[in-house]
Parts: C-alpha cells; structure tokens; sequence
C-alpha cells in the first residue's frame, strides 16, 4: 500500500516534513515526535508505517546536522561510537518488538512518550535561564574529547565518566527509537550530560552524530517487514531535510521559551487524541 | 590533529550519502509524476531511501577504518560491532 502520489500530496507531505523540520530545529527536540502523530491523525496511516518513515527522515536529518558538528569537533565520535553499540541493539530489538505489537498497543505506547514530552518541554520553557553554560575544565582522558565554545570564547576539554552505565542505558534509548520512530535524544542527552558529565553542547552534537545509526538499526527491520512506503517516505524526506536545515539557520541555538511552552500544550493534546483513537 | 582528519573524513561521507539519496529521491518523484514513467520513478525513489538507509553503515565503515589507522583499536572493534549489528537485522525478520 503507498498512497495516491499526486503533485498536490507530494507538495502536502513535503511542506508536513518541513514544518516538522523547521519545528524540531527550533524547539530542540527530534521530528519524531510530530512526525508520527501527524501522518496517523492527518494522513491515516497505520502507526507501523508512519514509524518507519519517521526513522528514515531521521537518518536524513541527523546526517545533515552530524557533518557540521564532526567538522567542528564538538561531536565526540568516540564516545558516540562505543555507545552506538548499544543504541544499534536497542533499535533492532525495539523495531522487532513493535513489529509483534498491534495498532492500537503501539499507538497506546505513543501517547504515552508524547505526554512525557510535553511533561518535559513543559519544565524546559518553565525553567529560569541559568546563563551560558559554565563547564569546568577537566584534562580530557581516553574517551573525552575538547571543542571550541564560540559563546564561552574558549576551548572546552572534558572526561566521560560512569561510561558502563551509560551504555546499559543507551540499549533502553535505542529500543525507544527502534519502538516508537523517535530519536532518542530525549534520553540519551540527559544520560551523556549528567552521568558522563559531557557538556550539554558535545552531549546533543554527539546524541544527534548517533541517531543516525540508530534510527537506521529500527528502519531496517521496518524494511524488511514492508512497513517502509517508499515515496510517502521520499517526499518527507525532502521536506524535513530542508526545514531542518533552515530551522537552524533562522536559529543559530537560541531557544524561545514561549514557542516551547505553546507546544507542549499541543503534544499534551495530541497524547490524549492519539490515546483515545487507540482502542 | 588526527581527530579532525577523521572528522573531514566523516563530513565527506555523510554529505555524500545525503547528496546522492536526495538527488535520486528529487529524480524519482519528478518521473513519477509523469504516469507513463511511474515504475522508473518509484525505482529511483527506491534507490535514494537505500543508499540513505545505508548511509550510516558507510559512516561506521569508514570510522572503523579511522580509528584503526589511528591505533584506537578499541573504538575500531566497536564500529566493527555496530556494522554486525546493522547487518544482522538485515537478515532478520
């Protein structure tokens, strides 16, 4: 099943994909969490589909976003690497659960992410602005890395630690992308920056340098059980790509709290909506 | 030194893959629009949502490559480990 491609439904999913992008670039926080909900409410699509598109949109814009941050070296591709190990695990084994669960379950399991995301973009646009971060300088160790903070004028240099841990909770972040079409970043930047005590910046460069592997761990399996509709798919891909990058563009990282506070009123909407069409 | 070598090398990889998925998913939809053209549309579009989903594996490959050219054999075993990973789900169902 694909739907009907016409040039007024390939305009209507790019201009979708670019207004997740564009949102996502803004408010910080991965397309998933729009994407999904807005191709089940608006486009119909069964949850298993809408999930694998959303996977492959995620690839796109992570990849895009990863090729800056590498270059400036604030993405650290140690780190992300040893614990992709676990997020590749974790995807797979969440895109094979999701394949075993029903419609409604998975849409059920949505919601539930949804409302803890609105929860947590609730307490974002609440929180007092603390200022530009204050790092500590620590001698990097084997796994740290350093970067330039063009707003702290200086270079950064910084150890990871309680890396096991990290790594046994990245296979639950994974499974959460691989189950659910999300990125992770709404678990694995806290982990990396408060139990590794990685910088909040080199911790979301480095949570986004991952998600790529991740999603495309999920979107594989999706793949081979046909949930993947190749041009619905295409044409969101496109438009995310481009929303993302000019999201960024428009932004360069400032965060309005006031848009962050509107719109998790919306998913907090959208949670219920989606909860009550999964019975 | 070495990390931004390896971080130009990522860079050209990623920017590679998403040039190349995107143009053959542009390609594609532009020949499906035409209906006489749909079946080569919809294997262009097919091509670039491949060679995107196979876009991180190049990244890991090529890290892998990275990292053990730098003597970082560990960080080297664990992309080797990743690409295992990747390629075990695409024979799973």
């Amino acid at each position: 099943m694909d739907i009907h491609l016409t040039l007024s439904s390939f305009t209507l999913l790019a201009g979708l994909g670019a207004g997740v992008g564009l949102l996502g670039s803004v408010l910080g926080v991965g397309g998933g969490i729009f994407i999904v909900p807005a191709l089940v409410l608006f486009f119909h699509l069964p949850i298993h589909q809408a999930i694998a598109s959303s996977l492959v949109t995620m690839i796109a814009t992570s990849s895009a976003v990863a090729s800056v941050n590498v270059e400036r070296g604030v993405a650290n591709m140690k780190l992300g690497m040893a614990l992709e190990v676990s997020t590749a695990i974790g995807g797979l084994l969440g895109a094979l659960i999701a394949n075993m669960l029903d419609r409604g379950m998975l849409q059920t399991a949505f919601a539930c992410i949804l409302a803890f995301t609105c929860v947590h973009m609730l307490a974002q646009s609440l929180k007092k602005d603390a200022g530009p971060a204050k790092d500590t300088e620590t001698p990097s160790n084997r796994m740290g890395g350093e970067f330039y903070d063009p707003q702290q004028k200086r270079s950064i240099s910084y150890h990871v630690e309680n890396f096991p841990l990290a790594s046994a909770v990245s296979v639950f972040a994974g499974a959460l992308s691989g189950l659910l079409g999300i990125g992770g970043g709404v678990v694995q930047v806290p982990l990396m920056h408060s139990v590794c005590k990685v910088p909040i910046k080199a911790a979301a460069a480095t949570s986004n340098f991952m998600i790529g592997v991740t999603a495309a761990s999920g979107a594989i399996i999706y793949y081979r059980h046909g949930a993947l509709l190749p041009e619905l798919t295409g044409a969101l891909v496109l438009g995310v790509l481009g929303g993302s990058i000019l999201g960024l563009k428009l932004l360069m990282g400032a965060k309005p709290r006031h848009l962050q506070f509107l719109f998790a009123l919306l998913l907090g909407y959208t949670a219920w909506h989606m909860f009550s069409k999964a019975g | 030194m070495a990390e931004k070598d390896i971080g130009k090398t990522i860079q050209k990889t990623l920017v590679a893959g998403i040039a190349l998925s995107t143009s053959l998913i542009l390609l594609g939809l532009a020949v499906r629009l035409a209906p006489a053209w749909a079946a080569e549309g919809r294997l262009l579009v097919g091509a670039g949502l491949a060679v995107l989903l196979f876009t991180p594996m190049a990244r890991v490959i090529m890290l892998a490559r990275a990292f053990r050219r730098e003597g970082l054999t560990r960080y080297a075993f664990a992309a080797a480990a990743v690409l295992l990973i990747m390629l075990a789900g695409l024979f799973t169902k």
